[in-house]
């Protein structure tokens, strides 16, 4: 099998987890890969990995263990945890079921901290810790499960109280039901 | 929720509550829920209305929404889902786990909408053993799996406080929890429901199925059912039979 990933999470869901496949065909959108390629070719310099509200994070977590970089990744679904230890058999990875934004304690401190769909949790504040890069994303879809829509790269860095920031930029992307949208993507610390 | 019955009966109890706000129910609505109770054991009926109003800042705060929360019809407002307008309208529930050290030790707090309907001996929840608090769980959701899609949304439909029941205090850290981390959470959620179930999940009991019912889902009757709740009706069909 060519796409290993791609079949361990397709038998999964054909098996008795049809309700995921709506997160199932976004997770494997391209606009989503463009997103985890952009922030991940600017981290190159770093080896420790923190993606929250991560879902599967098949991108990051696929690109990142290849280079033997460690990646946790932290998502509140707990129906999601044991398809994500399943679909990502590496040694670099570490799945939780964590609700980021009310314990974020639970977070373990990495060089970088991802998270890129900011839209979909309340804003963080002064988060982790001076030193910890911050890779921060979120657009203003009119979706289901957006309750913070990210109109710019200031919202972001106002709402991660970001004190350096180091790129910014906004990507015109179209996600996976061919609807274009702008995902607004800013690192700092 | 100052009632002189807490002092007329010093013994454990049970306390049948309700609260009232706005105008989507009257006095007369607290009239008929009180004169429909069947209870074969000693209880208390008491309506809170007033004494809540310790989250409504952060309602007001957070809530996306245009127009009055009671009634978002649209299903889009200002850019946001329906199912995503935050700010707990219902907050005032959250009071009731800190109003009830009013009551005396080891009694049992009913929490009933205005919008049940009783049909059986509310006794029933009075023999309960509360090791836990209870709450009612929407079986018809689980029955599927679409809650579990729905999870990571800020609405998920498995619990439903129409119905509550616990004993003096124990609830206390839910209403704690709330105070401590109120902006998060009135950001994050619309509904009582979703806060409870996705931080309190492991938390409450849960009435045998079948007790108590929602008209909305439109099940066949249960042998045992004590309580149906017409919550998510529109109000002219609650009226209806209210």
């Amino acid at each position: 099998m060519k796409n290993d990933l791609l079949y361990k999470t397709l038998r999964h869901i054909t098996n008795d987890m049809s309700w995921y496949l709506d997160d199932f065909i976004a997770e494997f959108s391209i606009d989503k890969r463009v997103i985890a390629d952009w922030w991940i070719k600017r981290t190159e310099d770093y080896e420790t990995f923190s993606v929250l509200n991560s879902g599967l994070a098949i991108h990051a977590v696929k690109t990142l263990c290849k280079k033997k970089k460690w990646i946790d990744t932290y998502d509140m679904n707990p129906f999601i945890h044991d398809l994500a230890w399943d679909i990502h058999s590496s040694e670099y990875f570490h799945h939780a079921t964590v609700n980021t934004s009310f314990d974020p304690y639970l977070i373990e401190p990495r060089e970088v901290v991802v998270n890129t769909s900011c839209e979909c949790s309340a804003p963080m504040g002064s988060f982790g810790e001076p030193e910890m890069i911050k890779v921060l994303g979120g657009n203003s879809a009119t979706k289901i499960g957006t309750i913070n829509r990210i109109d710019s790269t200031d919202q972001l860095i106002d709402q991660w109280n970001l004190r350096h920031v180091i790129e910014t930029e906004t990507l015109d992307l179209i996600d996976e039901f061919d609807v274009p949208y702008k995902q607004h993507m800013v690192i700092g610390k | 929720m100052k009632d002189r019955t807490t002092r007329l009966f010093p013994g454990a109890m049970l306390r049948i509550v309700t609260i009232r706000w706005g105008n989507a129910y009257s006095q007369n609505d607290v009239t008929r829920l009180q004169n429909s109770i069947i209870c074969s054991v000693p209880y208390t009926f008491h309506c809170v209305e007033s004494d809540y109003e310790d989250f409504t800042p952060y309602h007001e705060k957070h809530y996306r929404g245009k127009g009055a929360p009671s009634s978002p019809r649209e299903i889009i407002h200002n850019g946001y889902h329906r199912d995503d307008l935050g700010g707990i309208p219902h907050h005032r529930k959250l009071c009731l786990f800190n109003l009830d050290k009013n009551f005396n030790e080891d009694d049992k707090i009913l929490y009933l909408d205005l919008d049940t309907v009783i049909e059986g001996d509310l006794a029933y929840f009075d023999d309960l053993s509360l090791s836990q608090p209870y709450i009612v769980k929407n079986y018809w959701w689980e029955d599927g799996t679409d809650w579990k899609r729905l999870y990571s949304r800020t609405r998920c439909p498995l619990f439903n406080s129409s119905v509550l029941l616990w004993k003096r205090g124990q609830n206390r850290p839910i209403y704690n929890t709330a105070r401590t981390q109120a902006d998060k959470i009135f950001y994050t959620y619309p509904s009582v429901d979703t806060f409870l179930f996705h931080n309190f999940r492991n938390w409450f009991a849960h009435f045998d199925r079948g007790i108590i019912q929602s008209r909305r889902v439109n099940e066949s009757k249960s042998n045992n059912r004590i309580i149906e709740m017409l919550e998510g009706l529109p109000s002219d069909e609650k009226r209806s039979t209210l």
